[in-house]
């Protein structure tokens, strides 16, 4: 998070409303730019698919994409997490001479660490003919290398590139699977697929023209998965807790089993898909809070102590870093919550003018009620991250895992009437139980700055 | 025999068997002269020591156990709130009297809180209690110090004095601490226990040591000391006096809790009773000497004389000094070649300087560093013995050198003048055995080597002086015999 802060602040500092505007605007990309790009080319290509080829092969197109989406971003996060964290450090030490290396060796682990389960799956499990095998699971791969390659997004200054690559990405997914459909379903996939590569591509590029350092030391981050075990436990969980109730769902009642075997539950995917959607606004806002006033008040806390500032002035910066939280998270709160609630109130017009299926409405609801409870959830988790509070985020992120899975098979069991409230319920405790937590950290803030967090140090 | 409890506990600090050093050897020739006596030896250790052992353990050692300092066990989570409460606020009380006017009485009652009670670190080190009281503290005493400075301070010395209290001393027939500090606070825990004798020995006065440490520690940033216009006096408390205070206090309870306390000259006596020491309880046993093993080494002439600084490769041996008084001796255009002896490991930093100072100063072909040497080849060869140190207290090269009659030059610390000039009353007054000169003054160093280089008849004379006066104070005969009837008296006296 480091590297974008700067180039942030910069902006904000530009007091004119342009210059604000500009950094929400980057914060939304940076934030939500991959995702919603993801989310926007699979809706346009079905669209435009619709009229090209048959509703049977789209349907298996669409279900490779969701399962390729959502498993790769779990299965990458733990590795994901601890590369942010080790590049952080590296840019806090000035030295990025291993990022490149680094790259290497994450993407290779993320390759390894996925073959069995996903090569198994598409290999064996599912029944399709085999260019269709080959490409999902090419089509995983690439999925996974972006999510991999975008946590150097922070670090790196060029922005433009990063817009360039995902923009020309897409198109060419379009442009591609559009003639590809003439070919079917594989047509398609492959299309997206030189789309997905074309992403892949241009930011490896620029990567390595910013970072010209040689491939070494491709697995000198691995010990940081002993010294954060805790981070690289959290990413995962919180990853799962985002999809494990989509994934019970494609069992439930509703639920299909296709010829190729793959589960699935369409309205419930895009009920929760479209509610992410609404996280997106506040994200970026949030982004932009935590980059520059947040992490200036921060700064000043630690910059404070290490400079010999006495106990009074110590109190001073942290009751000035209350302020600071206090009136931000009041206008997140809000925002998100007024978001939702219009949402929620308008969404059999919305419905109507996209003409999407009147089922998925109650869902709908709930999902982005849920998803304002989320999103609370991840910013409370960030805010621990910044004092190395790894525990209460992980303990956080299993209260989500384990409700969600929970309250979701309940409500599978209770029937249409009761789908998507699991996940909110699931998400209200999760948020009850964060919020909770991070008063008393907060409250007492100089004791854990000091005592908690060197526990280790202390030598005891 | 093991099942016996052992004659005397040795409670010693970061030394024996683990460091080669003036202390660490003093220890393992003690026990092995006094070879009826067995011997429990406790070694504090700091935090993450990796220890190896350096001397062949006696067979009148029955153990050698390790204790680290500020290692606690982590104790129970919680305390129910009343209860920690009180804990903290009679904690807070007692150990900031402790610090301004340590009493055995109130260590004792710092020990009954916290022991038996199942306490380590979760409560004494992480609660929030214990952050109220660095604060409370803090607030009283120093609120305008750096606080982080103040935090990590009252971490690493409370995490010390807890892991003192928190662990057990071996029951044994007497207790001797070799110097005060920790091994001292362990020496009156011993003494609250157990009510067995106790005496300490201490070679450099510890206090004095950790004023200079503390002195040389940058890191605690005191701006009064950098603000010229501050008056001495009106200074405030700092986190600096903060530690001193807590030795001052160690020792003093040190003092309290011995029968006797022993040390090597004359000069330590009045520190020791600046930090408390009744002066009734005070005798001075000098180091000796095997005598009859160095009056008999065989001396080599060299065609080119060779001056020896024999010693660590470390800031307080003064090597640096030496150099320049090296290259002051070349300027004169004398014959000489110059080694400095010792273990060059220590302080790998310091020891580059050593060679880059060398290489400045030109002086490659005079100076070299040989690492450590076997002593009776040392005092074979060298014809004059350079100390430059910053502080010693008795050094025994000095002694080992003057036994086989090899004159030295030495800095004005601890027992060198003792050594080199005798004592202001003895009786018959020998004379000059060599030659004191001031703490770091390199010049009058070399100045006075060169006076014996060219002075063969001067140098002869010194020679005869200082063999005559070890023979007959320093030997280790008189030494150990002190000893034994300390030892005999205080075990005899208690059983």
């Amino acid at each position: 998070m480091a590297g974008i802060g700067f180039k942030l602040r910069e902006l904000v500092r530009q007091d004119n409303l342009m210059g604000t505007i500009g950094a929400y605007a980057y914060g939304m990309l940076i934030v939500g730019g991959p995702w919603l790009l993801t989310i926007l080319a699979i809706s346009l290509i079905i669209l435009f698919g619709d009229k090209l080829t048959a509703v049977d092969d789209l349907i298996n197109f669409r279900v490779i994409l969701i399962y390729n989406f959502s498993f790769s971003l779990v299965l990458s996060s733990p590795v994901v997490i601890i590369l942010t964290r080790f590049l952080a450090d590296s840019i806090f030490e000035r030295d990025v001479s291993l990022a490149i290396g680094l790259l290497v060796g994450s993407l290779m682990l993320v390759f390894l660490s996925t073959l069995p389960l996903v090569g198994w799956f598409y290999f064996y499990y599912v029944n399709l003919p085999i260019s269709f095998r080959i490409l999902a699971f090419f089509n995983f791969m690439l999925l996974a290398s972006i999510w991999v390659i975008m946590t150097y997004v922070s670090a790196i200054k060029n922005f433009k590139v990063v817009v360039m690559s995902f923009f020309l990405g897409i198109f060419c997914s379009l442009f591609f699977a559009i003639i590809g459909s003439i070919y079917g379903t594989p047509g398609i996939l492959f299309g997206f697929s030189i789309g997905s590569a074309v992403i892949v591509a241009f930011l490896l590029l620029s990567l390595f023209l910013d970072f010209p350092y040689p491939i070494k030391q491709p697995f000198a981050f691995l010990h940081y998965f002993k010294e954060y075990w805790m981070l690289a436990v959290s990413g995962f969980l919180f990853n799962l807790g985002s999809f494990v109730d989509k994934w019970m769902m494609w069992f439930s009642e509703y639920g299909m089993k296709l010829d190729s075997n793959f589960y699935i539950y369409h309205d419930y995917d895009s009920a929760s898909f479209m509610a992410y959607l609404t996280m997106l606004p506040v994200l970026s806002i949030f982004t932009v809070i935590v980059e520059t006033s947040f992490f200036e008040g921060y700064q000043k806390l630690f910059a404070n102590i290490r400079y010999n500032a006495n106990l009074d002035e110590i109190y001073d910066n942290y009751s000035d870093l209350i302020d600071v939280f206090r009136v931000n998270a009041r206008n997140v709160v809000i925002l998100q919550l007024a978001l939702a609630l219009i949402v929620v109130l308008l969404s059999p017009r919305i419905y109507d003018s996209f003409g999407i299926n009147y089922l998925q409405l109650g869902m709908f609801r709930f999902c982005v009620l849920g998803v304002a409870m989320q999103t609370f959830v991840l910013f409370l988790n960030i805010m621990f991250y910044y004092f190395s509070a790894y525990k209460v985020v992980m303990y956080t992120n299993i209260i989500f895992v384990v409700t969600n899975i929970i309250f979701t098979s309940i409500c599978i069991h209770l029937g249409f009437n009761y789908y998507g409230i699991g996940y909110f319920i699931s998400t209200l405790i999760t948020f009850i139980f964060s919020s909770i937590s991070f008063f008393y950290y907060f409250a007492k803030l100089p004791y854990n700055v000091f005592v908690t967090r060197n526990r280790s140090t202390l030598l005891i | 025999m093991s099942n016996q409890e052992p004659d005397c506990c040795l409670l010693l600090e970061g030394t024996y068997p683990y460091v080669f050093g003036g202390v660490s050897t003093w220890i393992h020739n003690f026990i092995l002269a006094q070879p009826e006596r067995t011997f429990y030896v406790l070694t504090l250790l700091a935090p993450g020591f990796k220890t190896k052992v350096r001397y062949e353990l006696p067979k009148n050692v029955v153990k050698v156990q390790n204790m680290y300092l500020q290692h606690l066990p982590r104790g129970r989570m919680h305390l129910p709130t009343r209860q920690r409460q009180e804990l903290f606020a009679a904690l807070e009380e007692n150990l900031i009297s402790f610090i301004e006017e340590p009493q055995l009485t109130t260590f004792d009652k710092i020990q009954q809180l916290i022991v038996n009670k199942n306490l380590g670190s979760n409560v004494l080190m992480a609660s929030l209690e214990a952050w109220d009281m660095i604060c409370n503290v803090y607030n009283k005493k120093l609120p305008h110090e750096p606080f982080a400075d103040w935090f990590w301070s009252w971490q690493g010395l409370m995490g010390g004095l807890y892991s003192i209290l928190l662990n057990e001393v071996p029951l044994a027939k007497m207790y001797h601490a070799t110097c005060t500090g920790y091994a001292g606070a362990m020496l009156a825990k011993a003494h609250l226990c157990y009510k067995r004798p106790c005496i300490v020995t201490e070679h450099g006065i510890y206090t004095n040591e950790r004023r200079m440490e503390i002195a040389a520690a940058e890191w605690l940033t005191d701006h009064k000391a950098q603000d010229l216009t501050a008056s001495i006096q009106k200074t405030e408390y700092s986190v600096r006096r903060f530690w001193l205070d807590i030795f001052a206090s160690y020792s003093n309870i040190c003092y309290q809790a011995s029968d006797k306390i022993i040390t090597l000259f004359d000069a330590n006596k009045e520190l020791q009773m600046i930090d408390g020491a009744e002066e009734q309880k005070i005798d001075i046993i000098p180091n000796g000497i095997d005598i009859a093993k160095y009056s008999k080494i065989k001396h080599t002439t060299n065609e080119v004389p060779l001056i020896a600084l024999v010693g660590r490769a470390v800031q307080i041996k003064g090597i640096k000094i030496f150099l320049k008084a090296v290259s002051r001796i070349k300027d004169a255009n004398i014959k000489f070649r110059a080694e400095i002896i010792g273990p060059t490991d220590e302080d790998e930093e310091y020891f580059q300087e050593c060679l880059e100072l060398i290489d400045f100063l030109g002086i490659k072909e005079h100076v070299t560093f040989t690492g450590k040497q076997e002593l009776t080849h040392i005092l074979s060869k060298v014809d004059v013995l350079a100390l430059a140190s910053l502080s010693e207290a008795q050094p025994l090269i000095l002694l080992e050198g003057g036994a086989s009659g090899i004159v030295a030059v030495a800095t004005d610390v601890g027992a060198c003048r003792e050594i080199l000039y005798g004592t202001q009353d003895e009786e018959p007054a020998l004379g000059q055995g060599g030659f004191v000169c001031a703490v770091t003054n390199y010049a009058e160093l070399a100045d006075s080597i060169i006076k014996l280089l060219k002075d063969k008849e001067l140098y002869a004379r010194c020679s005869a002086v200082i063999k005559k006066r070890v023979e007959k104070y320093y030997s280790s005969d008189l030494q150990n015999a002190r000893y034994k009837d300390i030892y005999d008296q205080l075990i005899e006296g208690s059983s």
